[in-house]
C-alpha cells in the first residue's frame, strides 16, 4: 500500500486512539462535533482542491506514494484522512485544555489564572 | 546576511538549500516563462490562500459568536502540539517524497531547510479555522442544558 495512504491511517486511527483513552472529552459523541467535521470536509474542497489542481498545483503529489484516487476536483482522496487527524486533534486538544481548567477532569491544575 | 538567506531559501531538487544560490534563480525548471510570474501572485500563492481562510472566518469570530482568539493562551497551548506533530510529518513527507512544493507559488523559505513556511502556517491556520468552525457551531447548535452551562463549551 502507498506510504501516504499508509501514514494518513495510522494518522486517523493514532488520532481516534488519542481520544478514546487519553483525551476523553466525549467529541464523538456529539452533534456538535460531526457537524464540525462536515463544514470543515465542504470548506476543504476548495481550498485543498486549489492546492492539488493538477492544472496548477502548488502541492504536487508522487503518484505512488497515494491511492490515485484524486477526487472531488483532484483533490488525492488521503488528504481527507490528513484533515480529519489534523482538524480533530486541534479539536480534543482544545476541549481537553478547558476540562481540565474548570476541573471537570483528573488532571493537574496547571493554569493558576 | 546572505549567508542566511542562502540557508534559509531553499532548493527544488533536493532538501538541503544550494548554496550560492539567490531566491530569484532557483525556479524550477521550465515550470515559469522566462522573465516573469507565471501566475499573478506568483510565490505568495500559497501563503494568499491562507490569508483568504483566515478572512474568511473571521466572522465567526465577530458575527457569530464564536471565542477563538479571544482565548489566546487557550489557543496557543492547542496549537503547539499540533503544529509540531504535523509539521513532523510533513518533513517525513517531504523527506520520503510522497509531496513537494511548487517553487512558483510559494516563498521558497523554509524552516531548518525543509518545511516550507507556508506549511507551518498551514497548520496553524487550518487548526484556527476547525476551532472557529466548532465554537460557532456551538454556539448555533440547540443546546442539551445540563446544569449550570458552560458559557460556549
Amino acid at each position: 500500500m502507498p506510504e501516504y495512504t499508509v501514514l494518513t491511517m495510522i494518522g486517523m486511527v493514532a488520532v481516534v486512539l488519542a481520544e478514546l483513552l487519553v483525551f476523553r472529552t466525549g467529541v464523538f459523541r456529539t452533534v456538535r462535533y460531526w457537524v464540525t467535521m462536515i463544514i470543515v470536509w465542504a470548506f476543504q474542497i476548495p481550498v485543498d482542491g486549489w492546492l492539488t489542481k493538477l492544472s496548477h498545483p502548488i502541492v504536487i503529489y508522487r503518484r505512488a506514494e497515494t491511492l490515485g484516487l484524486r477526487f472531488p476536483w483532484d483533490i488525492p482522496i488521503e488528504d481527507f484522512g490528513f484533515g480529519f487527524s489534523l482538524v480533530t486533534l486541534t479539536i480534543i486538544v482544545w476541549e481537553r485544555i478547558d476540562a481540565s481548567r474548570s476541573g471537570r477532569a483528573t488532571t493537574r491544575n496547571t493554569d493558576t489564572r | 546576511m546572505r549567508l542566511t538567506l542562502d540557508y534559509l531559501v531553499g532548493s527544488w531538487s533536493g532538501i538541503r538549500p544550494a548554496k550560492g544560490r539567490c531566491e530569484y534563480t532557483y525556479s524550477p525548471r521550465g515550470r515559469q516563462p522566462p522573465g516573469g510570474e507565471s501566475l499573478i501572485t506568483g510565490h505568495l500563492e500559497y501563503l494568499l490562500l491562507l490569508t483568504l481562510c483566515v478572512i474568511i472566518t473571521l466572522p465567526l469570530e465577530f458575527l457569530l459568536g464564536a471565542r477563538v482568539y479571544r482565548r489566546p493562551r487557550r489557543l496557543l497551548i492547542t496549537l503547539l502540539p499540533v503544529v509540531v506533530i504535523f509539521s513532523i510529518w510533513d518533513v517525513v513527507g517531504v523527506i520520503r517524497d510522497h509531496w513537494r512544493y511548487d517553487p512558483a507559488q510559494t516563498t521558497g523559505l523554509m524552516i531548518f531547510g525543509v518545511l516550507p513556511i507556508e506549511e507551518l502556517a498551514f497548520f496553524v491556520v487550518i487548526p484556527i479555522c476547525g476551532l472557529l468552525t466548532y465554537s460557532a457551531v456551538g454556539r448555533l447548535l440547540p443546546r442539551r442544558r445540563r446544569g449550570p452551562g458552560p458559557d460556549d463549551a
